[in-house]
């Protein structure tokens, strides 16, 4: 799957990680771990291609990932910080173009992955009456809907209640079950059966300083 | 092909729900236009004088300053990074942007052009010239337009250096446009310049996607 | 070949090679402007038509050729440094843009200055004119984007894209101000454009002064571009030996 080497980025002038590597595999939970500032977005950015200024090598199936790069993006899901829900659309009309944006023939299971994050109703208001909650679930259903097996997320959990963090959780490890991979960074505490392997940024940092 | 139509449709929606964005641009473009009789006086032969190139510097201003919503909102809730990482070929989702944004900014303004037109005493055989001109040319004003509103949507305050970026390319479009309706008062012929801006309108097509695809990467990053 | 390119896309060896030949080059171009000007602006008779105002040319072809080129060779750096990421690419073209600005500037200034005795006016819409106004329009956008991006790279990028953007339209600029020119008004009378009628006296001294600009012009990127090299590569063992020994001269 992804295979990370020798990874080194900087920020104005500071070093964010060095010498970083990890490979994921099949099934994968991995989860980056750092305070405020330490580069957890950057590194997931960078993972997806969505940010350049790194210097190592980063793998996709053993072949570097700017060569493959239309492959790779048909097999990823990337959830940034911002939910990429426009708000003067409805949930629907955001999931159609989304399904559209991914090659995906799936217009009549909108409905359904709108029901399975607790949307019943909400499908054709649009989002801007929506709460901050039920559009991160908006942005979340899209997890029911993406084909693909790798999904990298940032702070998914954000603006969730305590059930639907619950719930979410059950669903990312049920990708991992079914062979999929999970990397996501979050502040809070994961509660999942399956193991997590993380990375921590904060202790490469002070590897980096030793 | 599907991802070219549901990208035009989700424009078109997204404008038809904030009609500001449509509605403003050609506010400006009558309001701007009816300054200059105010200005200049009312003679009418004058204004029948420089009717053209008033419309059509009006016309420029008022796609410059429409470009704001081509990408803004879609940088501020995250959705330009979806686009960016869709497997779908993004030379033609981007093409399908621009040509949505232009159906709801630049096609009004082509439209409203005669009766404007017809206010600043513009002689009737060089109506067609300048409605023809406008067609091929504000599609260009756009794409060049997407260029620059590509480049500044990542900075906080980026309308003024907008301008200061795209004023400069626009020139050979107005230029061209303008010597349509000239050419065709002269009683000279105006095919080759409409050739000539089609010919400006088929290598923005071609090429403009590509600085623009160039340019939202690094807005992005 | 290749190697000599890689080379060339070394901060270290530019910053040795360029140090290495500046003196040369700073000889040679005190030369040909010295002989240059005092040959063309002392010794070369007036025109017969346009009197002494005529050697404002000799300041004022050169530069708004070099503009002109200069703005070319942004282009080439800027495309450089996307294709290839060579970072002293984008040095080279940052440097581009403020001295290319200015040597468009002065091609505008002469052409006032000019303007004055040969058209009564210190501005007319001349298509030359009109297109280095333009050119210069171009240079201020490249610089002001630039400037306007925080992050360094975002910047540097940024403006390679509007640069090359700019390359493809400068043509089509130039052809579309020409035609403007001559639909609305009939061609200017100021063409310098057949040197060949010009008397040997005359163009001798316009090429060691063209020269003499170019080598300025050349020496004007080059300074711009190391202290752009010390700037980036200030944490690099080398930098720090060469500003170590500077201190310690001093």
């Amino acid at each position: 799957m992804l295979g990370v080497k020798d990874l080194y980025c900087e920020r104005d002038d500071r070093v964010l990680f060095r010498n970083l590597g990890f490979e994921t595999a099949a099934g994968d939970i991995w989860q980056i771990q750092g305070s405020n500032g330490s580069g957890k977005t950057t590194l997931l950015r960078i993972l997806c291609g969505l940010n350049d200024e790194y210097q190592g090598e980063i793998h996709w199936n053993g072949q570097a990932l700017h060569k493959v790069r239309a492959d790779f993006h048909r097999q990823l899901f990337y959830l940034g910080h911002a939910p990429a829900i426009n708000k003067t659309l409805t949930p629907r009309e955001n999931l159609r173009w989304f399904c559209a944006s991914r090659g995906l023939d799936k217009t009549d299971e909108i409905k359904q992955a709108l029901n399975s994050f607790k949307l019943y109703g909400y499908d054709d208001l649009p989002c801007y009456q929506l709460s901050a909650g039920q559009q991160r679930r908006v942005s979340l259903a899209r997890l029911k809907l993406s084909a693909a097996p790798l999904w990298i997320v940032d702070e998914p959990f954000t603006a969730l209640d305590k059930a639907g963090v619950a719930e979410l959780e059950a669903f990312l490890e049920s990708h991992a079950d079914n062979g999929g991979t999970v990397i996501l960074t979050t502040h809070h505490s994961l509660n999942m059966k399956s193991p997590v392997k993380t990375i921590d940024l904060d202790a490469l940092a002070t590897q980096v300083a030793a | 092909m599907s991802i070219v139509i549901a990208t035009l449709r989700r424009e078109l929606l997204i404008a038809f729900r904030s009609p500001g964005d449509m509605i403003n641009p050609l506010m400006f473009f009558v309001i701007a236009v009816t300054l200059f009789p105010l200005g200049v006086g009312s003679d009418k032969a004058f204004l029948s004088e420089i009717a053209s190139g008033v419309i059509w510097v009006t016309a420029l201003l008022a796609v410059m300053l429409s470009m704001d919503s081509l990408f803004r909102s879609d940088y501020e809730d995250g959705s330009l990074e979806q686009l960016l990482l869709s497997p779908q070929p993004i030379y033609f989702i981007i093409l399908a942007k621009v040509a949505g944004h232009w159906l709801i900014s630049g096609l009004p303004l082509v439209i409203l052009a005669p009766v404007l037109a017809s206010m600043l005493a513009l002689p009737q055989q060089s109506l067609l010239p300048l409605l023809a001109g406008l067609m091929l040319g504000t599609p260009i004003l756009t794409l060049l337009g997407a260029i620059g509103m590509a480049l500044t949507v990542g900075l906080s305050r980026s309308g003024l250096l907008l301008a200061v970026l795209i004023l400069p390319l626009y020139i050979p479009v107005l230029v061209f446009g303008t010597g349509l309706v000239d050419s065709a008062q002269g009683g000279m012929g105006i095919s080759g310049l409409l050739a000539l801006l089609g010919a400006m309108l088929v290598l923005a097509v071609c090429l403009a996607p590509l600085a623009i695809v160039a340019a939202l990467r690094i807005s992005v990053n | 070949m290749w190697k000599w390119l890689y080379k060339l896309g070394s901060p270290k060896w530019f910053y040795t090679m360029t140090g290495q030949y500046m003196p040369w080059l700073v000889g040679l171009t005190v030369i040909l402007l010295g002989v240059g000007l005092v040959w063309g602006l002392a010794f070369t008779p007036p025109d017969y038509q346009m009197g002494e105002n005529y050697r404002i040319a000799y300041i004022h072809v050169p530069s708004a050729s070099i503009a002109m080129g200069c703005y070319y060779m942004m282009a080439c750096m800027a495309a450089a440094f996307l294709i290839w990421r060579i970072k002293m690419a984008d040095m080279v073209a940052k440097a581009c843009a403020p001295v290319g600005m200015t040597f468009t500037a002065a091609a505008l200034f002469t052409g006032s200055v000019w303007g004055i005795p040969t058209w009564g006016t210190w501005w007319i819409w001349d298509a030359r004119l009109t297109s280095t106004l333009i050119m210069l329009f171009l240079f201020i956008g490249v610089m002001a984007l630039r400037s306007a991006y925080d992050s360094a790279q975002s910047g540097a990028k940024a403006s390679a894209v509007l640069t090359l953007v700019g390359v493809v339209n400068v043509p089509i600029i130039k052809y579309s101000v020409e035609w403007w020119n001559t639909l609305h008004q009939g061609a200017s009378n100021l063409s310098l454009s057949n040197t060949a009628a010009n008397p040997p006296e005359v163009w001798v001294p316009a090429f060691f002064v063209g020269f003499g600009l170019l080598g300025f012009f050349l020496i004007a990127i080059i300074l711009r571009t190391r202290n752009e090299i010390l700037i980036r590569e200030r944490r690099t063992d080398w930098v720090s030996d060469i500003l170590g020994d500077a201190r310690g001269e001093n």
